[in-house]
């Protein structure tokens, strides 16, 4: 059985088709990249899975129940969950609560209206789970506001671990972090996949190809290639389509380097 | 944690004992119905914050609930049933409710200025069928001299009574609608209000709570309205028009509401107190009050409660900065330790 499964998934906006016709499948766990230049529709895509848009045409499968259609937080319940390209959480609510959110509805108080959110200690025994888990102990009390941007992404990702997902999205978890940081987040992102299942967009090739078991690229909606590090690396579609760029901006940006040490 | 800075964090029993000891308070003691007018008011805008300051809702009609319950209670003593007040009242809430439950559902999917603009149309129709249909509502009368039954056969005549009355389902308000603040559901509330999106993909049907919320304060905005009825033996049809409801968001944005679940008591006790007696010395005391609005909320956008909770973030902040441990920050937050370990400070406090 498959884990996730689209078929002939087409997203249209007016007459811009941003995905087009993909069909795919996922087994077990470890990470799957989707990579693709600029507009490809990697984040329509996340879109599209996660029910924030209704496809056009086409269905999704997740474990073979058709969740074609279903909003976000029904298909976040069937452990289907997803972080942002901008890190999103509660800027006001400290990282104790932020974690907290997911927790409260894992374990069913969404509607409870009369218990004290302070004093519910089994959602209080597994909030502290995660905070230990991801090593934020000394953090807990701190608004999330006043994080930097690395543990920002970091509190997105563990705030959509708090539903116990299968799979997770994760779009673009680099982005804008920096540094040292960057190697945070992804050794993160390399534990969780011993787990469960990683579908990850990112643009920075060389984290591509060390973190993934198989990579998907995405052309103008489509399919271009799909396949392990290797057999993308070397198909000759996405090197003119994708990689290319790359090698070629690098050239660029070596040939800067050599003007301004020129200078 | 001992109990002195409890009752600062949540400052309920202070609130109980002035109302319970206002009657006897030298000179404003003896505008026993003003008091208790006031209370009315901190019953409305405790629940109407749940949507504007909690969810974040600018529910800009809100006043039409509360006309909903004063001609509820009006029109169930003047056909139906005299003799007590408690199920006039249970009415008003019902009907308060009702109303609430069903424009909600209307206008759940609605946010920002849209959202304002259908309570704000809503109101007005209300207000319209309220001030034209001479028969139920008595048009631009009202109903008056209304006859007000007894409470566990204790007449409400006597002023002071209606005050302890009126007192008296003020606290029961005030429990519940502080336990829903700091239930689960008010946190989820409160997170909608700063990433509804975020909300949504941990699993929260936003709509719903918006919907729910929306019926939760227009019960209590009935239950409130009610209680004016009962106060001044009366229904008019201003209460319906959207100069209540403008009120209202005044006096929670005032006090802090945004911020602090014990704003909306402040702002109301503002409001009353420029409208009694400020009107006493200056006719045009709108202009005054106005004014005063726009300075504060200008300077403090999150009301007067607000610069408490400014302080408490500044406290937050500094101990952030006074310690160091291997946290990175943004530029203008540097590295940082926890030193508070009380925490937990939403955008609301307690």
């Amino acid at each position: 059985m498959d884990l996730l499964r689209t078929e002939n998934l087409t997203k249209k906006f007016g007459e811009l088709v941003a995905v087009n016709n993909v069909s795919f499948s996922i087994k077990e766990k470890g990470v799957l990249s989707i990579i693709g230049p600029n507009g490809a529709g990697k984040t329509t895509f996340f879109n599209l899975l996660t029910g924030f848009y209704t496809p056009t045409s086409g269905k999704i499968y997740l474990r073979d129940e058709d969740i074609t259609g279903l909003p976000p937080f029904d298909i976040v319940h069937k452990k289907l969950s997803r972080s942002f390209q901008i890190a999103s959480y509660f800027p006001d609510f400290t990282i104790f609560e932020n974690i907290q959110m997911g927790v409260l509805n894992r374990l069913g108080y969404g509607f409870s209206f009369f218990s004290n959110v302070k004093h519910l200690a089994d959602v209080n025994e597994e909030t502290e789970k995660y905070i230990n888990m991801l090593d934020l102990k000394d953090m807990k009390d701190m608004k999330a506001k006043f994080l930097s941007h690395g543990d920002k992404k970091i509190l997105d990702i563990a705030m959509s671990l708090t539903l116990n997902p299968e799979i997770l999205l994760l779009d673009e978890p680099t982005s804008g972090v920096s540094g040292t940081e960057r190697t945070k987040v992804i050794e993160f992102i390399g534990n969780l996949a011993k787990d469960i299942k990683i579908v990850v967009v990112e643009h920075d090739m060389d984290i591509v190809f060390s973190i993934s078991d198989r990579i998907i690229v995405l052309a103008q909606g489509s399919i271009l290639a799909d396949g392990t590090v290797e057999e993308v690396r070397k198909n000759k579609d996405v090197q003119r389509a994708y990689l290319g760029e790359e090698e070629e901006e690098e050239k660029r940006g070596d040939r800067d380097a050599v003007v301004r040490k020129d200078k | 944690m001992n109990k002195k800075t409890n009752i600062f964090k949540d400052p309920y029993p202070i609130i109980f004992l002035l109302f319970f000891i206002y009657p006897i308070i030298p000179f404003i003691g003896k505008f026993r119905t003003l008091g208790a007018e006031l209370l009315i008011w901190c019953i409305f805008a405790l629940s109407f914050n749940l949507v504007l300051g909690y969810a974040g809702l600018p529910s800009f009609g809100h006043g039409a609930f509360y006309g909903v319950g004063t001609y509820a209670v009006a029109l169930t003593i003047m056909h139906f049933y005299s003799k007590g007040v408690i199920i006039p009242l249970i009415i008003a809430a019902f009907f308060g409710g009702l109303f609430t439950f069903f424009y909600g559902y209307l206008i759940k999917k609605k946010r920002g200025i849209y959202f304002a603009l259908l309570t704000v149309a809503f109101s007005q129709i209300l207000y319209v069928i309220g001030f034209r249909w001479d028969e139920v509502t008595g048009g631009e009368t009202g109903i008056t001299s209304l006859k007000i039954g007894t409470f566990l056969g204790i007449e409400l005549k006597n002023p002071l009574y209606l005050y302890y009355f009126i007192f008296f389902v003020f606290v029961i308000s005030l429990i519940i609608i502080r336990k829903i603040a700091n239930s689960p559901v008010g946190q989820i509330l409160r997170a909608l209000k700063q990433d509804e999106k975020r909300a949504q993909y941990l699993g929260f049907n936003t709509e719903k709570y918006v919907w729910y919320i929306f019926t939760v304060s227009g019960i209590f905005a009935g239950l409130a309205g009610g209680l004016y009825c009962i106060l001044y033996s009366s229904a008019f049809a201003d209460t319906l028009h959207w100069v209540k409801s403008g009120d209202v968001v005044m006096a929670t944005l005032l006090g802090g509401g945004l911020v602090n679940f014990y704003g909306p008591i402040v702002g109301s006790v503002i409001f009353i107190i420029a409208r009694e007696f400020l009107s006493a010395f200056w006719d045009n005391w709108m202009l005054l009050y106005g004014l005063s609005f726009v300075i504060i909320i200008l300077f403090i956008p999150t009301g007067l409660l607000g610069i408490v909770e400014n302080i408490k973030e500044r406290k937050h902040r500094d101990s952030l900065n006074n310690g160091n441990n291997n946290l990175t920050m943004n530029e203008k937050d540097k590295p940082a330790k926890i030193l508070t370990k009380e925490g937990n400070d939403g955008p609301i406090k307690d």
